[in-house]
């Protein structure tokens, strides 16, 4: 009977997508395939949990971090630590156009070249992990760690002494990379109402959502 | 570039991804695709008895293949086979002391439960519970042996043992592959040019070369340097705040996609273990490296044991065999004649092994990793006293601490002993914690739920004038240790006979084994088959083209079809 149950929620859930079109997600996809009833059938077990490997990761920190007030070199060196040398986590593989000596292609010493993590040189793809996720946490808090990391990224935003809404979407935007933000931006907007009525300075604020949004998940997820 | 267009760029045109890349699910999809995942997965693991079953395992290379005559490397094993057996001297595992000197030596096999054994098992070894018996190692100790490549070279013979077959995982991938672990697999140190790891679903090694590994491999969850600490600061000032807001943000990703889902919660569960914080990691570091230390040196370093060091070691012609033998151009002299060889393991250690055990023990005792890689290699800080030279000098270096080419029979029982004396008491060591450990998926302890793998280079070949050993790359040998091997076992055939006229005699050369699926002399896919069974990985992915010697009956490890390794009539020039 129970069996029947969930044979029947599910055969309604996989048939019924069409009746939720319009959802923001749906209509940002411009591939030729738009429902999943005219794409091949994938298998429940071969839905594969897909993260963006690390020079994405590494591009949209760049992006938001670098400036005059933050060097490339003072960025590159934190997503060396977290990123380039923990490779494993991460994915990507190897670029032989690396310019750290082909090191994340293995063709010197793996251990004292890669650092803390080896994996096989074919693999474009990564498992999501916690450790990974801990590596993540770390890039936010280091970058956002100073003076000049905080300014960096708000110069990449409109901003004015205290956080507006409107600030907020960009905040989303930057890492989300021109995705809209939806009901993220109510939560950051609740965070920074409830920041302002414990007191916390501007700087605090700011800081504050640019760390939730950095370390939010969604913008390295497929 | 827009997000998507740049992720579909790096990942979807190399058609790495191509279901998902043409399929995004919508949110009721998404939601019934993880519940029927975790429903099929989870079914496919029950049925299949899968949920959680392989056991711990803990690899250590010995790179430089160290003469292991007096450890696992048996040249007979069965009672009767000794009197069959024509053994070279090069296999002996006891010294001959007469008025307080070193004279000779002598085979030194003696029977312990169903076994001969090397005399090394008849001694006592320190741990940090006082003196244990070898034969406590014995009890839980299986040995395979009697496989080769018929190939000579180092790292190709180590790599042949990690990879057996290539486009199949490495052991401990495989291992990684069947676990579900924070860490899925933990190295330690630098395995140079043997470091193969090789999972199938993508999985990383951690791969750690500081001192102090431990806090180099949870280094995520630790703080942010002082200079940098804003972020962390205000994120704590603030922490109940931050923690709604991420709680929000999760219920909108769960909302999203089964991706999302999976990620957030990673994301969650670091977050967690960063409040938890690392600072019990110098605590345990402290109080448990000294005693995998001290448990190695003391063992390692003891002298005055029967039939070992009970008397002078010195370089005289009293016998007609090399203390240490001197080859062609190598760099060092003859040991100065009155010098007494005994001291020469004063100073000697393997501490990164030490290390090693310490990283395992916490890995192991935290369910953080099941899947580790030791590098242990040759003990360092030998020394010698040279003729003509004023004091001792470090041989650790060359082929008397290295690859031992240089390792005479009589100095070479001494050595070996001393090295092995070291890792077992380790060995033991680690048996002692995990016995006292109850293991969360199989209600049994932990020591029962690990293997401990030691493996070299290859095995050694013996010369017929005691100057020294050479690559034995067809006389490989591994030797396991778990709580689930409840007997001294042995699988692999070896010959009565040795390699070539200036290699005669029993030394452990691998035989055929009758009606097996490999002709000739099992490859190191045996060894990997049969690991994988003692382990109960979900899939042996090397039983088609090598079947397992031993296998797991449910309540403990038990012979397959062959039985056990025998010794069998006359090699090559037996």
């Amino acid at each position: 009977m129970l069996l029947t149950a969930v044979g029947l929620i599910l055969t309604m859930a996989f048939n019924n997508c069409a009746r939720l079109g319009g959802f923001g997600m749906m209509e940002s996809m411009d591939l030729a395939i738009t429902h999943p009833a005219e794409a091949p059938p994938l298998y429940a077990t071969q839905v594969r949990n897909q993260v963006a490997e690390k020079s994405y990761v590494m591009d949209v920190m760049r992006t938001i971090f670098v400036g005059p007030l933050m060097t490339r070199p003072q960025v590159d060196a934190i997503l060396d630590k977290w990123v380039e040398i923990r490779g494993g986590y991460w994915g990507g593989g190897c670029n032989v156009y690396d310019t750290f000596s082909l090191r994340a292609c293995g063709t010197s010493t793996p251990f004292s070249q890669v650092g803390n993590s080896q994996v096989s040189k074919s693999s474009e793809q990564v498992t999501p992990s916690v450790v990974r996720e801990s590596y993540h946490v770390q890039i936010c808090e280091n970058l956002l760690g100073t003076e000049a990391g905080l300014r960096s990224a708000m110069e990449k935003i409109e901003h004015s002494e205290i956080p507006t809404p409107a600030a907020m979407e960009q905040i989303y935007e930057i890492f989300y990379r021109e995705e809209t933000p939806g009901a993220f931006l109510s939560v950051l907007k609740k965070m920074d109402q409830d920041l302002a009525a414990d007191d916390a300075t501007p700087d605090e604020r700011w800081r504050m959502l640019f760390l939730l949004v950095c370390e939010s998940p969604g913008w390295q997820v497929l | 570039m827009k997000r998507r267009e740049f992720l579909r760029n790096s990942i979807f045109s190399a058609g790495a991804f191509a279901g998902a890349g043409l399929l995004k699910p919508c949110a009721a999809e998404a939601y019934a695709f993880s519940i029927v995942k975790d429903l099929i997965s989870k079914a496919q693991a029950e049925s299949a008895g899968l949920m959680g079953l392989t056991r711990n395992y803990l690899a250590i290379e010995m790179f430089g293949a160290p003469s292991r005559f007096v450890f696992d490397q048996w040249a007979y094993s069965n009672p009767g086979e000794s009197t069959q057996a024509n053994l070279s001297e090069m296999a002996h595992t006891k010294l001959a002391f007469s008025g307080g000197i070193l004279t000779g030596s002598q085979p030194g096999y003696f029977q312990y439960r169903n076994l001969l054994v090397p005399h090394l098992f008849s001694t006592s070894v320190t741990t940090a519970s006082g003196n244990k018996p070898m034969t406590s190692l014995l009890d839980n100790m299986a040995v395979i042996r009697g496989y080769g490549t018929n190939i000579d070279g180092h790292p190709t013979n180590a790599i042949r043992q990690i990879v057996p077959i290539g486009g199949l995982p490495s052991i401990t991938g495989a291992v990684a592959d069947g676990g579900s672990h924070l860490f899925s697999a933990v190295g330690y140190p630098d395995r140079g040019l043997t470091s193969q790891f090789i999972s199938k679903r993508g999985l990383a090694l951690n791969a750690l070369t500081s001192g102090m590994p431990l806090r180099q491999l949870m280094e995520g969850f630790g703080l942010p340097g002082a200079e940098r600490a804003l972020a962390r600061s205000t994120k704590v000032k603030y922490q109940a705040i931050y923690d709604r807001a991420m709680t929000a943000l999760k219920v909108y990703a769960d909302s999203e996609s089964p991706g999302n889902k999976i990620v957030a919660q990673n994301m969650q569960n670091a977050q967690q273990l960063i409040q938890r914080g690392i600072a019990n990691l110098e605590g345990f570091w402290s109080s448990t490296f000294p005693k995998y230390r001290n448990s190695l040196t003391t063992s390692a370093r003891a002298v005055g044991l029967n039939g070992l060091s009970t008397g002078a070691m010195l370089n005289t012609a009293a016998f007609d065999r090399r203390m240490l033998s001197h080859i062609g151009n190598r760099p060092h002299g003859l040991p100065d004649n009155g010098y007494d060889m005994r001291q020469m393991i004063q100073d000697a250690n393997i501490h990164f092994l030490a290390e090693g055990f310490t990283l395992a023990e916490y890995l192991i005792r935290e369910n953080l990793s099941s899947a580790i890689e030791l590098y242990a290699s040759h003990m360092l800080g030998l020394k010698l006293q040279f003729q003509g030279v004023s004091g001792p000098e470090d041989v650790t270096t060359g082929s008397v601490g290295y690859d031992m080419h240089e390792w005479g029979s009589l100095s070479g029982i001494f050595l070996a002993s001393s090295l092995f004396r070291g890792v077992g008491a380790m060995i033991l060591q680690l048996k002692e914690t995990l016995q006292a450990l109850p293991s969360q998926n199989s209600g049994q302890n932990l020591w029962d739920e690990t293997v401990v793998h030691i493996f070299g280079d290859f095995g050694r070949s013996a010369r017929a004038n005691g100057a020294g050993s050479d690559h034995g790359f067809n006389s490989m040998v591994s030797s396991l240790f778990s709580g689930a091997i409840k007997e001294p076992m042995v699988v692999g055939n070896v010959s009565n006979g040795g390699y070539s006229p200036n290699y005669p005699n029993a030394q452990g050369l691998g035989a055929p084994i009758s009606g097996y699926n490999q002709l000739g002399i099992p490859t190191p896919v045996m060894m990997a088959s049969t690991v994988s069974e003692v382990l109960r990985l979900p899939t042996n992915h090397w039983r088609n083209t090598a079947e397992p010697l031993l296998v797991d009956n449910g309540s403990r490890i038990v012979y397959a079809g062959f039985g056990k390794g025998k010794l069998v009539g006359g090699g090559t020039f037996g």
